[in-house]
């Protein structure tokens, strides 16, 4: 069974009398465990497809299986709880929170969840170390590179354990030495530990690191490519 | 700093509530204490009829109590509990000594106000019941009247003049201040008889002040006196009573109503500060909902659900309002702290300060409520707020 399958995807943006098309006739499914780069233009449509796979977003018209179920039968608050518990969420503006810092930002969507309080911390704090910033728990965003408030948004993402990440250009706001550094942490999380990870990014070398590339043009798959020799270095 | 500006609208709101609560209490406490001074063996009885609201004017003036009551109420047969009595009939009037005048209130009485009021001459004496009856022109008088008239020379024996009638003073009062709704220091007191017949040339009584035997007759003598008058009235229907029946518990109840009403009025109109306050509240929160909105968007995407976000936003302005409120307390106990001092120090009054425990709670519960209910709209505001958008937002 395909962890995600879209059918027939349309998303319309209706605006007064004019109608605009996002997505058009979107069909694809993705297997647990793969890596996936969507890439394509920017207004091509591949941010929209993101939110609607994220569910952040719901499409016009058209099927969106999740494990098998239809999510647009879900209710608003069980919508929040696969965002919760099903998806990690990478932006390429990291979006942390700049009062609080690294341990309190990964520790956030604990609270939307149903672990146990006293385990939060426990957490927490695992994955700040499996991204190598245990030394900044107590920093502020304001006080870190790029490179390292991109790894807090993915310690931030993993805290959940769930089975897909996300990422929107996440090496968009990076130099190339962070951004290499971030897309081997992603490729660790795929190769390693099994995990999905669907990426957007409009940059080849990025795309690269994946075994799958949709490419998206004007809110249609122009291609579809799975690649065997998976990794090449740049 | 904003939010310091923000709730000062609720410290200011809940430190004038309590404020206020605190002056009126020990308002309260300080009249009730001077009614207290009557002794709660003290009946009154009073022409007219007894007041039935804030806007039925008694008929204080009335003119039925007569010598005839007096006569009534003092048999035994009548009212069995009756240890003393005592008619009054008082006005104001102008005395002069020499050259000096001033203005007092005449207080006709008997000898047994020294029992009553707890009134002792400092020098000289008091008139006894001979001087009742034939009408004597004697006077003894407060000490504030002794020092407008006469300073610091002796007045006993000196003869002031009321309406043009000589009175031999006879006694001096000690400095008392406030009892009950006179103050002593500015009456004279002369023989009831004669304040009848050469002051106010009438034949009736202002007052009857009657002392039971103890304090558990109380509610058998007043309703004997009741029955007295009545029949010594010609009355059936209670209703038509021409006089009315006071004890101290009674006085005690309307005073504290009169306060209690005042003091609601007042906090009535602090509490129209609190709504500013909220509404001020309610602004800073739909301001700092937008700056947030780029952190709603997130929180949204990481698994926030509506509710999650209404109370986070509800929670927040609670915490701004109620800590608007524990200032205010704080604020508005160290006022009433520091006005007490006031009041009892420099003003001279016997002055307790209470803390307003009541005004506490209640100011605490509002701030609370303020938060609450003027948090809500922005709340709402965010929680409705599409994640994505919101993650869009700089």
């Amino acid at each position: 069974m395909a962890l995600i399958e879209v059918k027939d995807i349309y998303k319309i943006y209706q605006n007064e009398e004019v109608s605009v098309p996002a997505l058009q006739k979107i069909s694809f499914s993705i297997k647990e465990g793969e890596f996936v780069a969507i890439m394509g233009p920017s207004g091509s449509g591949k941010s929209t497809l993101l939110h609607i796979l994220g569910f952040l977003d719901k499409p016009s018209k058209g099927i969106y299986l999740f494990e098998g179920k239809n999510v647009n039968d879900y209710s608003e608050n069980e919508i929040a709880r696969m965002r919760n518990e099903k998806i990690g969420f990478v932006f390429q503006s990291f979006n942390l929170l700049s009062r609080a810092t690294v341990f309190e930002n990964v520790k956030l969507p604990l609270f939307y969840s149903n672990k146990k309080e006293s385990e939060w911390n426990n957490i927490a704090k695992r994955e700040i170390k499996a991204v190598e910033l245990s030394l900044r728990e107590n920093h502020e965003p304001s006080q870190l590179s790029g490179g390292e408030k991109q790894r807090v948004a993915i310690a931030r993402a993993l805290v959940n354990n769930p089975p897909i990440l996300f990422a929107d250009e996440p090496t968009g706001n990076l130099d190339s030495k962070s951004g290499k550094m971030i897309m081997e942490i992603m490729e660790k999380l795929n190769r390693k530990d099994g995990r999905t990870v669907i990426l957007i990014t409009h940059d080849q070398n990025i795309a690269d690191y994946a075994n799958r590339i949709i490419k998206i043009r004007d809110g249609m798959i122009e291609s579809d490519t799975s690649k065997n020799d998976a990794k090449k270095q740049f | 700093m904003r939010s310091i500006l923000t709730i000062l609208g609720i410290v200011i709101g809940i430190a004038a509530i309590i404020l206020i609560m605190s002056l009126g209490a020990g308002a309260q406490e300080l009249i009730l204490s001077q009614i207290q001074g009557l002794g709660s063996k003290t009946i009154a009885v009073a022409p007219g009829r007894e007041p039935k609201g804030p806007t039925d004017v008694a008929q204080i003036m009335s003119d039925s109590l007569k010598e005839k009551d007096l006569l009534e109420l003092n048999k035994k047969t009548n009212v069995p509990t009756l240890k003393n009595i005592m008619p009054i009939v008082f006005g104001g009037e102008t005395a002069a000594f020499e050259n000096e005048t001033y203005r007092m209130t005449i207080f006709g009485a008997s000898e047994l106000i020294m029992d009553i009021f707890d009134l002792f001459p400092e020098k000289g004496f008091f008139f006894a019941e001979e001087d009742i009856k034939n009408n004597s022109s004697v006077a003894v008088i407060g000490a504030k009247i002794k020092e407008e008239l006469f300073g610091s020379s002796e007045a006993l024996g000196e003869k002031i003049k009321i309406k043009n009638r000589n009175f031999t003073i006879i006694g001096v009062l000690p400095k008392k201040g406030q009892v009950s709704f006179f103050n002593f220091d500015e009456i004279a007191i002369i023989p009831y008889t004669t304040a009848q017949k050469y002051i106010f040339g009438i034949k009736y009584f202002h007052r009857f002040m009657i002392e039971a035997e103890t304090e558990s007759d109380i509610e058998r003598t007043v309703s004997d006196i009741k029955e007295t008058l009545r029949n010594s009235h010609n009355i059936t229907d209670p209703e038509k009573d021409d006089f009315f029946v006071e004890t101290q518990a009674d006085l005690v109840s309307r005073i504290s109503t009169i306060t209690n009403i005042l003091t609601l009025f007042l906090v009535a109109v602090a509490a129209i500060s609190l709504v500013v306050g909220g509404i001020g509240i309610m602004n800073i929160m739909l301001v700092s909902v937008t700056e947030r909105t780029n952190e709603i968007g997130l929180r949204k995407a990481l698994g926030a659900t509506k509710k999650n976000i209404l109370t986070q936003f509800i929670f927040e302005a609670i915490i701004l309002t109620v800590s608007g409120g524990i200032i205010g307390i704080l604020l508005g106990v160290s006022f009433s702290l520091i006005a007490s001092f006031i009041l009892s120090r420099f003003v001279g009054l016997n002055w307790q300060f209470t803390f307003p425990i009541e005004g506490a709670i209640i100011g605490f519960v509002v701030s609370a409520l303020v938060g609450l209910v003027f948090g809500l709209y922005p709340a709402r505001k965010a929680s409705i707020k599409n994640p994505i958008e919101a993650l869009r937002y700089e």
